[in-house]
């Protein structure tokens, strides 16, 4: 385990300092305010398909974007 | 993770969260249950969805790297630009925040103060300090930061009787402002300014930008990822303390004083890049 760890810290770092450049300007990406999002149906780890409607509360969805839980 | 620890405050806003990155089931199985995620961890192997949201990382595209980097981005191409979508329930795009950098997101708890409103209790250990001309709560919207985190540092103004500081505007008065000394890594944001109030300094027959009545001002500030702060952020029960100054002009309708300037520290626990 302590191995496999210490082996992402390297390519999160790593990948940190390749990515390094101009930045994009991301707010023009993706679903802009007022927008439908896509649907989707994804498995979550407990092996369930998921999509919006299963996800949301009565006010909505928080519905994060992100890295990889490996690194 | 920081989203576990904010998913009941979510859910007390009848809101539900999920996190989609572009790992196999299995990688995010044994993940949430190292690290006791609750919250739906959506599998995404193959990206599809990252790409139907037209959010693919295209930097990371290994066709475009150098030779020497090719292997590294193959393996992290997939990835999204990171960020957070608040969804009506009916899917619909309410406020969204992203960031270029993939390993850099906004907290929950920034989310929060950035719609006007702040997570219950987040204010519980605010600084308190007080001047000639104004007191002055200060706290950060997180306890806890990781590198890539970026978070806020608040200061809730109360000028006092008779008393105005100066908001951004068309004059020469310094505008009160956050000023970030240490750690040299933390990146500062732009200060986000409430609305100001017009004020006549009779004396001059002036009209300026200023805050008579309580207001808050937010510093967002990004923890960057490198080698030296994962490093930092490693080390068993560490801390970082992040100082800097409240800077402000102050008048009443007589007399204006000199610039001042208020010290501030906080002191925020250090959450480890993956031991969490």
């Amino acid at each position: 385990m302590r191995k496999i760890l210490a082996l992402s810290f390297v390519v999160v770092v790593a990948a940190a300092a390749a990515a390094q450049g101009p930045l994009p300007d991301v707010d023009r990406f993706g679903p802009q305010v007022g927008d439908a999002v896509p649907d989707f149906e994804l498995t979550d780890q407990h092996g369930d398909a998921r999509d919006l409607a299963s996800l949301a509360g009565p006010n909505g969805t928080m519905l994060v974007f992100s890295r990889s839980a490996d690194w | 993770m920081e989203l576990q620890s904010r998913y009941a405050d979510l859910q007390a806003r009848g809101l539900g969260l999920a996190v989609i990155t572009y790992d196999p089931t299995e990688i995010q199985a044994a993940f949430a249950d190292a690290q006791g995620i609750e919250y739906p961890l959506l599998s995404d192997a193959g990206s599809a969805t990252i790409r139907a949201y037209d959010l693919l990382n295209r930097e990371l595209d290994p066709d475009r790297a150098p030779a020497e980097q090719r292997q590294m981005m193959e393996r992290l191409y997939g990835v999204p630009y990171p960020g957070t979508f608040l969804l009506d329930p009916e899917g619909r795009v309410e406020a969204r925040y992203f960031e270029p950098a993939y390993q850099e997101r906004l907290t929950v708890s920034s989310i929060a103060v950035r719609l006007g409103d702040p997570l219950d209790g987040t204010d519980r250990d605010a600084v308190r300090v007080e001047t000639d001309h104004l007191t002055a709560q200060a706290w950060t919207t997180d306890d806890v930061v990781a590198p890539g985190n970026r978070f806020s540092l608040v200061v809730d103004v109360t000028p006092k009787p008779d008393m105005h500081v100066y908001a951004p505007g068309e004059h020469t008065y310094q505008v009160i402002r956050l000023r970030i000394d240490e750690p040299a890594f933390a990146r500062a944001h732009d200060v986000a300014y409430p609305d100001s109030e017009i004020y006549h300094f009779v004396p001059l027959d002036e009209r300026v930008e200023v805050y008579e009545s309580p207001f808050r001002l937010v510093q967002e500030v990004t923890i960057p990822m490198s080698r030296e702060i994962a490093g930092q952020a490693a080390a068993p029960d560490g801390t970082v303390t992040i100082s800097g100054a409240l800077e402000y002009q102050a008048c009443d309708h007589e007399v204006c004083y000199l610039p001042a300037e208020v010290p501030l520290t906080w002191t925020l626990d250090w959450r480890p890049l993956l031991f969490e």
